[in-house]
């Protein structure tokens, strides 16, 4: 993290990346290449997991693997169990079951904690001193004081010209950001960010979801996060963690949910059989057929019109059609036991 | 550990209530010199100092400076002080960034309790410092015997420990409550409760007539305390002003670092 600044400035207010080198993230310019997700280490692996308070359990056996460079998005309703778990995690709670492994290592959790940056639940500072006075404080006590690093980090999250403001004088927006300013003091390895853009404006957002992807591309930052904004945290995240009812009921990756959510073409004919041969013809190799005469059709999905007319060419009576887009949130918000819509 | 230590005594800057206390005590001191020495004039020739002395008065400069501590305002002030930086490092989120940033549970409450132990030390040598200082502004005078100035030392060192196992108390109150007007209420509670406690036992021994009730008083800190300013001090007196406070400090340490070890954060 050392000379932050120099990689990254962000402009809080128009929400952007204000250096000329990293001026898109999008283009993914002098970011590391991340390996093959399961070729990487953990950097957090729990198994069996579980915390009980009065015999309910806010924590079930829970199995999570965040391997080193992922951004690891938890999902879930509130009370899911998202903070216990992360709790269990930095040490803040003691699992009643289960064991934890931080960087590969079970034996030295405390010393392993030392790796990580964290904002659980709400910024937690001194109202009575100011963003510096507050940050020097929390630095001494982790023993990684550098007045140089703690001016630079106020200054990346946009706070630079309210560092010797009071924080009980601070928005609520405000407070977030020397969060997440406090989080990565002392150059961590793992970031735990639970609910980060609580508060936020929608450009402070921008900001933010900005600063994760540079901090995890071009330092190799372990991130996980929690959010309830699913759409939100589907722009940043590689890999998701859904929580229900303090179980995991689902961990899955890019590649898989992108291959669970991706758009489709659903199709009711008369004859599935027809239907297919045509589909080939036209290079459609992708399909799945369901009761009713419906055909799910993976390919070419924005060639509807195309499809159609050629099936209707082929005498193929088509009931109705329809394109539907991969939708993420839909797709979680069915895990998490809502109506998929 | 020494990285807690450090970052305790820069934020111990920014605690105003530290500095005002020792304001208040300079004060307090102040009046509680010249209340003793109108006590001292209206006994002087009337034959009542002797009288005055076996109350536990002050009424010559030496018994200022003991008295001083002996009395309500230095513990009283010590429970608010400590609270507010106890209780208020859990309420402020500072505790909890002390228990994550690879620290042992053990050290931060250490940490905490060697820094009340540390204002303790500072409120009763300020109290002597100033005492002494009003007791000599005010004409007392300032020779001392070497006996004299033994047994001052050797109360001075009795009252160290009450006070120290006060403010172990008030630690231990300030980490169950985790909230600084909590902690503040229940420490000053204390304080006074046992004494009540102390009254209602000596008053119920008194009643029954039964003198081994009247020795449970001796285990609290509020007898050894009003105990050190009395006119004499026997070996018994002593020894017990001096075990009792440090199963005080033993016990309360106790309780604190288990229920921390143990409770969430």
């Amino acid at each position: 993290m050392e000379n932050i600044k120099q990689d990254f400035e962000f402009d809080f207010v128009k929400g952007e990346i204000k250096t000329a080198t990293d001026s898109d993230i999008s283009e993914n310019n002098g970011f590391q290449a991340k390996t093959d997700r399961n070729l990487r280490p953990y950097v957090i692996k729990t198994e069996n997991l579980s915390k009980f308070y009065k015999n309910k359990a806010a924590v079930d056996s829970v199995n999570v693997s965040v391997r080193q460079g992922d951004i690891y998005g938890l999902i879930g309703k509130n009370g899911a169990g998202k903070t216990t778990l992360f709790k269990i995690i930095l040490g803040l709670a003691k699992p009643d079951n289960g064991t934890i492994e931080l960087f590969n290592d079970a034996t030295s959790i405390a010393e392993s904690r030392k790796k990580i940056g964290y904002l659980i639940e709400y910024p937690s500072f001194s109202a009575k001193l100011t963003a510096f006075e507050n940050l020097k404080y929390m630095a001494l006590q982790k023993g990684c004081y550098d007045e140089k690093q703690i001016i630079e980090l106020i200054d990346l999250v946009g706070l630079g010209n309210e560092i010797h403001k009071k924080f009980s004088a601070y928005s609520l927006g405000m407070k977030q950001r020397l969060g997440l300013a406090f989080a990565l003091l002392g150059s961590p390895e793992l970031l735990i960010l639970d609910e980060p853009v609580n508060g936020l404006d929608p450009e402070a957002i921008q900001a933010v979801r900005n600063l994760i992807l540079k901090l995890n591309r071009e330092k190799n930052l372990t991130i996980v996060i929690s959010s309830h904004l699913i759409s939100e945290l589907s722009k940043v995240a590689d890999c998701y963690g859904v929580m229900a009812n303090g179980k995991l009921v689902k961990e899955i990756d890019e590649t898989e949910l992108n291959e669970i959510v991706k758009p489709f073409i659903k199709l009711v004919v008369d004859d599935q059989t027809k239907t297919i041969d045509v589909l080939k013809s036209m290079g459609i190799e992708n399909v799945k057929l369901a009761n009713n005469g419906t055909v799910y059709c993976y390919d070419l999905v924005n060639r509807l019109s195309e499809i159609s007319k050629k099936l209707a060419e082929n005498g193929i009576v088509i009931f109705s059609i329809s394109a539907n887009e991969g939708d993420i949130e839909n797709y979680f918000i069915s895990l998490l036991g809502g109506n998929r819509q | 550990m020494k990285n807690l230590l450090k970052a305790e005594l820069y934020r111990a800057k920014f605690f105003k209530s530290i500095w005002i206390g020792l304001i208040v005590v300079f004060f307090l001191t102040l009046i509680n010199a010249l209340v003793a020495r109108s006590l001292s004039e209206a006994a002087s020739g009337s034959g009542s100092e002797l009288m005055f002395e076996l109350m536990g008065l002050a009424y010559s400069g030496k018994s200022v400076i003991i008295g001083n501590v002996g009395a309500t305002d230095t513990t009283f002030l010590l429970a608010i002080i400590i609270s507010l930086i106890v209780g208020g490092s859990f309420q402020n989120g500072a505790t909890r960034n002390a228990a994550i940033c690879g620290n042992r549970r053990i050290n931060v409450f250490f940490t905490y309790f060697i820094e009340a132990m540390v204002l303790t030390v500072i409120y009763i040598l300020a109290n002597y410092i100033f005492s002494g200082l009003f007791s000599i502004m005010i004409g007392y005078g300032t020779e001392f015997t070497a006996n004299e100035f033994g047994t001052l030392i050797g109360r001075m060192a009795l009252q160290f420990l009450s006070v120290l196992a006060y403010s172990s108390v008030f630690v231990m109150i300030s980490m169950l409550i985790r909230k600084s007007g909590g902690s503040i209420g229940l420490s000053i509670g204390f304080y006074i409760v046992e004494s009540l406690v102390i009254s209602a036992v000596v008053l119920a021994a008194s009643v029954a007539g039964k003198t081994g009730l009247k020795e449970v008083s001796n285990a609290f800190l509020s007898t050894c305390l009003s105990s050190t300013v009395a006119s004499t001090l026997s070996t018994e007196t002593i020894l017990i002003c001096t075990f009792v406070p440090i199963a005080w400090i033993l016990i309360s340490s106790l309780i604190s670092v288990l229920t921390f070890e143990k409770r969430d954060l």
